[in-house]
């Protein structure tokens, strides 16, 4: 890299520091690189240092460079794989990621999320029950009561988890999935986590395979790839993947979705008047609040770019959160629209690794803000939301609400 | 108008189908089954398909 910005405001911008992804400042900092410095070196207390992209375009060229731009050294910012050894779909690359996606991406479709409506609807139902007796004698931590259960229940059902053992699906996803101190109680908290959920779902696995349900555990223990089943560690990538993004982001754009509309209650009343207004408000929260905020890619060759090179080996993240607020792609990007369209937000990702579950967490979504609706209750926070040590993940851990009818 | 799909890089994300159901669809086994001569009347819903698509695997064209 050079070093000829290096006294730039942009330079100086530091990502690997999480106090302003938990005090909700993270946009200041987004906003300072993708006008000053769009190809952002920033050094790591404890790695190589990874490139920065925020600008849409430039986020847009490298996901369509599969080749050059790489998953199978890892996703996250750190230099590691969550899972452990075994790459999951999302930290493979082709070809063998397409046969591996293949597997489980048509028991996820929209049409066969629809199997699986009725009990997304009395989920919700049960849960919007509960927060309404709960604020008849006070406030409700949104968190524990709807936000990081609806995805666990409707998870559970679609993997084939009995109901019962859904909570130990968010225990293993809080050690796994970020650093937060909250949840790591010993040095080995993750692989401790990893060895549990890879326990259990053995056990689920010999279960299907004797016996199989209309569940996707029953599916992938079915699934053949060039006429051959998958690998025990085959399958264990593939709960962990499943398991780990079923919780920690669906729960997030319901709490996020929350934040925004206390922010921008006009949005709201959008909503209440015009309830076809729903489909395209789920695409502007996703683009607004943005629950992954960033995933990792690896150079596999040296590329020249805005006068510098990314060396083969170096890490590129490619920051979601602020090419949904690009100026250049978004008309006043950093307010809430629920009715902008087109909106080819990246709240998705998008190219090759597309979240696997959109479908399922537009369904989880739409159906708890159509039930709010039809209720008319408004759920307003009465306190700033605890976020989640990560800047990775736009995940909030409480945030009390009162619940009223309007 | 035409459409076509790229079997090489589809991997069924289903973005399509979620898009215009009518003209797109994933079947059991992952593979996307289209309407390649869509009338114009859906141009529209099909070209938002086709845009929608994150691994660019389908094309229009008139």
């Amino acid at each position: 890299m050079t070093t000829s910005t290096a006294a730039s405001p942009g330079a100086q911008v530091d990502l690997s520091n999480l106090s302003p992804f938990i005090s909700g400042r993270e946009h200041e900092l987004f906003r300072i690189i993708r006008e000053d410095d769009p190809l952002h070196w920033n050094r790591e207390p404890d790695g190589p240092g990874f490139w920065s992209l925020t600008r849409y375009a430039d986020l847009i060229t490298v996901i369509d460079d599969p080749a050059t731009y790489i998953n199978g050294l890892g996703t996250q910012i750190p230099s590691r794989r969550v899972e452990g050894h075994t790459p999951t779909v999302h930290n493979t690359d082709p070809p063998r990621h397409g046969a591996l996606r293949r597997v489980a991406t048509p028991h996820l479709r929209a049409v066969k999320i629809r199997e699986w409506q009725d009990l997304i609807e009395s989920s919700v139902s049960a849960i919007l029950d509960d927060i309404t007796d709960q604020a008849a004698r006070g406030e409700v931590e949104l968190v524990r009561s709807a936000s990081a259960v609806l995805p666990i229940q409707v998870l559970g059902q679609v993997l084939g988890v009995p109901a019962a053992d859904c909570p130990l699906l968010a225990n293993w996803t809080d050690r796994v999935i970020s650093d937060d101190p909250e949840f790591m109680r010993s040095p080995d908290e993750k692989e401790r986590a990893r060895e549990e959920l890879f326990d259990y779902f053995r056990g689920l696995t010999t279960a299907r395979r004797a016996e199989p349900r209309n569940d996707i555990v029953s599916k992938l223990v079915q699934a053949e790839i060039d006429g051959q089943p998958l690998s025990w560690e085959d399958l264990a990538a593939y709960y962990f993947v499943l398991v780990g993004a079923g919780n920690e982001t669906t729960r997030n754009l319901l709490t996020g979705a929350v934040l925004a509309f206390a922010e921008f209650p006009g949005e709201w009343e959008r909503l209440r008047a015009d309830r076809t207004l729903l489909r395209p408000a789920i695409e502007e929260l996703l683009r607004y609040i943005t629950p992954i905020r960033a995933m990792r890619r690896t150079a596999a060759r040296d590329v020249e770019w805005y006068g510098r090179t990314v060396r083969t080996g170096e890490k590129v993240v490619l920051w979601f959160q602020a090419a949904n607020r690009d100026p250049a792609m978004f008309e006043d990007p950093d307010t809430l629209r629920v009715d902008r369209a087109p909106n080819p937000h990246l709240g998705f990702g998008w190219g090759i690794h597309t979240c696997l579950g959109s479908h399922l967490a537009r369904a989880e979504t739409t159906a708890f803000l159509r039930q709010v609706l039809e209720r008319d209750l408004r759920i307003i926070p009465v306190a700033e939301p605890d976020r989640l040590h990560t800047n990775q993940f736009h995940a909030f851990k409480r945030l009390r609400v009162t619940v009223q009818r309007a | 108008m035409r459409v076509s799909v790229d079997r090489d890089r589809c991997v069924a994300h289903g973005q399509c189908e979620y898009t215009d159901p009518e003209h797109f669809s994933v079947n059991e086994a992952g593979v996307l089954e289209l309407d390649e001569n869509p009338p114009d009347s859906a141009k529209g819903s099909v070209l938002a398909a086709v845009s929608a698509c994150p691994a660019r695997a389908l094309s229009a064209e008139n």
